[in-house]
């Protein structure tokens, strides 16, 4: 699904991400974990095409293709998915016509009626413990963090990617909404056989989704890769001394 | 990244052969200001008026602010062009020429769907109007201008001239001496008008100046909603648009007059509105401007009593070769009065936005509030935008507010929107939709729908 060769990933001149490789196969959920500052939500918004970041050596291969010079729009065509830490605010725009431009990119011959929009996404919607209001709401206006999250998770679950990248999805939310969305995301997993590359810096979204594999990026590297008795050495040991 | 400088991809761009029956050769005079009132059959005291305003239209300079208006030659237009001896109130009875222009833009059918009554302009004669049967009983008036000054001679003389007289500036008086067409709305006490009326503007003609006269009066505790729209061909030679608006909100009444100007790129556009509101009464401007290629625009209102409130809400889109210069004006003479000014304006392919605004409280106009917001959002390194807002304020018992912001769309927006799949363009109209929305969000629906229809055909991204 996804395979990271030799990637070096720079912005403004300052290497980030130095020299990184592991490679996500379909189905399987992969956790990055690390310290603030390790270029960890780099990797994943160099992974979806951000213009601040540049990809120095090696490639980034979404299902053996080299993504490097398709564009953000066509990245997201190909089934990646990134769930932002901090989504950018629009006034006026509405979640729900935002979601609807999105699956009209996305599914182009689909026939898209804001009713039928509508209709299945309130079932979502009602998973994560959200009121119905939220669709007529201006994407990300005023959203708590709790919002935030959910409103990147409403879009995931709709979106329906092949490849999601989640960051930091489960900060900022009470225990009861982490519990919400992680069950509507391991739904996913299981109904449309999603793969997940989730960056986390805390071991408690793995009680919900358990991870195949776990890289710890320390300083632009990976420095140890692993199944997820790893985590359980982080809670004990840190990232300094793992 | 790199910009774009394509032409505006303008759709009503088309004209019809010439079929006018009269028409006044280029210039203006006397001579052709009487004849004008003589074509028209009006009365003796409407043809001292014209030629009253004609010589201050002579005497005034052009101003000396704003746009730069010394390319637009006046010897250079036909300032009356009448296009049908056939007036009607059945769309098939009209010249074939002016029945498919109005079917082209739309109009019989959404005055099916959406409106009370629908006035469509063809040069400078009115050839279409209609008004739904309920409201006619009700005594509600919707007429063309020149049809009203004969039917309703004693309503039209007690307002017209009152709120803008010719003297009020050079292109008021033009518009005094040479007015032809336009509306004439008249809401009787306490009757609310539930649905809009619609008058359509339309320019066939080259070289040519239009000048409407509109007059809108709403009696105590009326309520209506006035819509107008306009278009015209591109041709290489300018035309002149400058219609002159009065409105009288009474005591307790309610007007919203929406505008969505969409010239042709070769018209200038440098129209007078003002309305004077009583106690409590209640006016609100939406003002669009998409089209022209240069706009001088301020709807305006006089809050002449206890609680009276002014609402301007406008828009622009100045695109390649467009000067968008508009904004709104607010005088407070009354105690407990309110104004709110709120402009979006938008500025791509070397088009520049200009938002003027000015808002005057009068000594004793005490607890009075006002609130202006200019918000300008540039799409391009070759486009620009400027703002002049102006408070002149003689009253210290007062809440005045100002916000301003100019900016460019973001970066982390466009990259957030494409994320899920959306092209750049698409990301960029998104995000000016979203600029436009607490204006859009106030029109009715199906006109908010054709508006985003139009921006998303303007709008080509970066």
């Amino acid at each position: 699904m996804l395979k990271i060769k030799n990637l070096t990933v720079a912005s403004e001149g300052k290497t980030i991400i130095q020299d990184i490789n592991f490679r996500l196969r379909p189905g399987e959920t992969h956790f990055l974990m690390g310290p603030n500052g390790a270029g960890k939500s780099t990797l994943g918004l160099a992974i979806m095409g951000h213009p601040n970041f540049k990809i120095k050596q090696g490639q980034v291969l979404f299902r053996k293709k080299n993504i490097a010079k398709h564009t953000t729009d066509q990245r997201a065509k190909m089934g990646i998915f990134l769930a932002f830490q901090q989504p950018t605010e629009f006034e006026g725009v509405k979640l729900l016509d935002f979601i609807k431009a999105g699956l009209g990119a996305l599914w182009p011959r689909r026939e898209l009626h804001t009713a039928s929009v509508r209709k299945n996404i309130a079932s979502t919607l009602q998973s994560l413990d959200m009121g119905q209001d939220f669709f007529d709401r201006s994407l990300n206006w005023g959203f708590s963090g709790g919002e935030k999250r959910k409103s990147e998770a409403l879009q995931l679950l709709t979106l329906k990617p092949k490849l999601a990248i989640l960051d930091e999805i489960d900060s900022g939310l009470d225990v009861d909404s982490l519990k919400a969305v992680a069950k509507a995301i391991v739904r996913l997993k299981k109904n449309s056989r999603t793969s997940f590359l989730v960056i986390t810096h805390h071991s408690r979204i793995a009680r919900f989704l358990k991870p195949d594999f776990v890289h710890i990026m320390v300083d632009g590297r990976i420095v140890k890769s692993g199944d997820k008795k790893l985590i359980k050495r982080i809670e004990q040991y840190g990232y300094k001394n793992i | 990244m790199a910009t774009k400088t394509s032409e505006r991809d303008y759709r009503y761009g088309f004209s019809m052969p010439d079929t006018s029956v009269y028409r006044s050769p280029k210039g203006l005079s006397k001579k052709i200001v009487e004849r004008i009132s003589y074509l028209k059959g009006e009365p003796d005291w409407m043809r001292r008026f014209r030629l009253r305003s004609y010589d201050i239209f002579r005497a005034k300079k052009m101003p000396s602010w704003g746009v730069n208006l010394s390319n637009l030659n006046f010897d250079d237009i036909h300032y009356f062009v009448k296009p049908t001896d056939k007036k009607s109130n059945n769309w098939s009875t009209l010249p074939r020429q002016i029945k498919n222009t109005f079917d082209k833009l739309g109009i019989p059918e959404a005055e099916k769907n959406i409106f009370a009554g629908v006035g469509a302009q063809y040069d400078s004669e009115v050839v279409y109007h209609s008004l739904k049967q309920n409201l006619e009983k009700k005594g509600v008036i919707f007429l063309d201008t020149d049809a009203a000054l004969k039917q309703y001679p004693e309503i039209f003389q007690e307002y017209f001239g009152k709120a803008i007289p010719p003297g009020d500036n050079k292109f008021a008086a033009l518009n005094s001496a040479v007015w032809s067409g336009g509306s004439f709305v008249y809401v009787p006490s306490g009757i609310s008008v539930e649905i809009p009326l619609q008058a359509y503007f339309r320019i066939n003609s080259k070289a040519m100046g239009q000048f409407e006269r509109t007059l809108i009066i709403a009696e105590p505790g009326s309520n209506v909603h006035y819509l107008e729209a306009c278009s015209a061909p591109l041709y290489s030679q300018n035309s002149l648009h400058s219609a002159v608006v009065e409105i009288f909100v009474k005591k307790h009444a309610k007007v919203q007059y929406t505008t969505i100007q969409n010239w042709s790129d070769n018209v200038y556009n440098l129209v007078t509105k003002r309305a004077f509101v009583r106690e409590e009464g209640s006016m609100r401007w939406i003002d669009g401007n998409i089209g022209s290629k240069v706009t001088m625009k301020y709807p305006s209102g006089v809050l002449q009593e206890k609680g009276a409130k002014l609402e301007v809400l406008s828009f622009a889109l100045a695109s390649r070769n467009q000067i968008q210069d508009a904004g709104g004006k607010a005088i407070h003479l009354a105690p407990y009065t309110s104004s709110n000014i709120v402009s979006k304006s938008i500025s791509q392919g070397g088009g520049k936005s200009i938002f003027r605004a000015l808002t005057r409280i009068a000594k004793n106009a005490k607890k009075s509030k006002t609130h202006m917001r200019c918000d300008a959002l540039i799409l391009d390194n070759e486009s620009k935008a400027d703002t002049f807002p102006n408070f002149q304020i003689d009253e210290n018992d007062v809440v005045a507010t100002h916000e301003a912001t100019v900016g460019k769309i973001g970066q982390e927006q466009l990259f957030y929107l494409m994320s899920r799949g959306l092209t750049e363009e698409n990301a960029t109209r998104m995000i000016v939709s979203g600029f436009l929305e607490p204006i859009t969000r106030e029109i009715p629906l199906e006109y908010a729908l054709e508006l985003n229809r139009l921006m998303n055909m303007e709008i080509k991204g970066f």
